[in-house]
């Protein structure tokens, strides 16, 4: 496997940028890692120098490096497009990627993400067995690009919702992952006019210190304090008790 | 396809749905060419909403030719959409 990762490292350069050189040793490190703890080093379907196995391990990597991944149909952009689409994500945050997919590759990992080496020949072999399907696949019929946001941001989603409805059919959303859920478009719309988790979790705090939640707050304090007393006060008898052995012994 | 003469397209899809493939298809079938003659009229249908699937192409005649993606293959909408192209085509080479 290691050998494998190494020599693929060497011969795909030609099209692999700084940042995904990075991303596939890093990955190739790891898979030698958890190869060396016993498990045999696995096969890949492809040869390993090969443009497939690349693209699997690539999109291996933004399936679980990324919280939020959006499915959206591209039709027939110009590089112009491209360029201009990139820019505006790329204004919202720095974290957000668009890449058009290779989607049989792309529905083929899909298929494969349960197994614990997507890429191997064995997780081939266990998705046919199996004819394993996934709920995301419909939406690869067609000229298909995922934008990828790295943190659960309602914000971002939001933006790149503003950016995309000014591309109208050129470019639009159909689907995606949130988190661990598969969400269609009308999720997606929910999802992007809630606060952010940091915010969610101050409003909760903001309610349980307020007169409303203070009870929910006693109530739920009362169980371990009444705990404390009661051992507290067990405490006390056994010490005087002890005290009162003491004092009875001292006049013999 | 022969899109050159299409004026509006309407488009109606649910992407998880069986008539994705043939909706997708037509759609990416419109070159970058066309969009200053041509409107797209795009929904994306969900679980939730009530219009059908739909693709919907009105020609530089006016006529207009519907059929549910839901039934038809992306072959289908060519050919059909085809017929009536070439007709256009056959009096503008009249024409000229």
């Amino acid at each position: 496997m290691f050998f494998r990762s190494f020599t693929s490292l060497i011969r795909i350069r030609p099209y692999l940028t700084k940042e995904t050189v990075s991303v596939r040793s890093f990955s190739s490190c790891c898979n030698a890692l958890s190869n060396s703890q016993g498990n045999k080093p696995s096969k890949p379907v492809k040869p390993a120098d090969s443009r497939k196995t690349y693209l699997m391990e690539i999109y291996q990597h933004f399936w679980e490096t990324n919280e939020i991944v959006l499915f959206a149909h591209h039709n027939n952009l110009l590089s112009s497009d491209n360029e201009q689409i990139r820019k505006e994500l790329h204004k919202i945050s720095k974290d957000i990627q668009f890449r058009k997919l290779k989607s049989s590759i792309f529905r083929h990992y899909l298929r494969a993400s349960n197994h614990e080496d997507p890429i191997s020949k064995a997780a081939m072999r266990q998705v046919k067995r199996k004819k394993t399907r996934h709920p995301l696949e419909p939406l690869l019929k067609g000229p298909t690009a995922l934008i990828m946001i790295k943190d659960l941001d309602p914000k971002a989603v939001k933006e790149v919702w503003r950016v995309l409805k000014a591309q109208k059919e050129k470019l639009f959303l159909m689907g995606g992952k949130v988190g661990q859920r598969y969400v269609d478009l009308d999720k997606i719309g929910e999802f992007k006019d809630l606060p952010s988790l940091p915010e969610l979790r101050s409003q909760l705090v903001g309610l349980l210190s307020m007169s409303s939640g203070a009870g929910i707050v006693r109530a739920l304090e009362s169980a371990p304090t009444n705990l404390a007393m009661t051992l507290e006060s067990r405490k006390n008898e056994m010490e005087k008790k002890e005290a009162d052995v003491k004092t009875d012994e001292i006049p013999e | 396809m022969i899109t050159k003469y299409f004026t509006n397209v309407v488009v109606k899809f649910n992407p998880f749905g069986p008539e994705a493939r043939a909706a997708r298809s037509v759609l990416s079938e419109i070159p970058p060419k066309l969009r200053t003659q041509c409107k797209v009229d795009l929904e994306v249908l969900t679980k939730n909403s009530t219009n059908n699937p739909l693709v919907e192409v009105t020609f530089k005649d006016k006529t207009i030719m519907k059929g549910n993606p839901a039934q038809m293959t992306m072959e289908d909408f060519a050919h059909m959409f085809d017929r009536h192209s070439r007709q256009l085509q056959f009096k503008d080479d009249v024409s000229e």
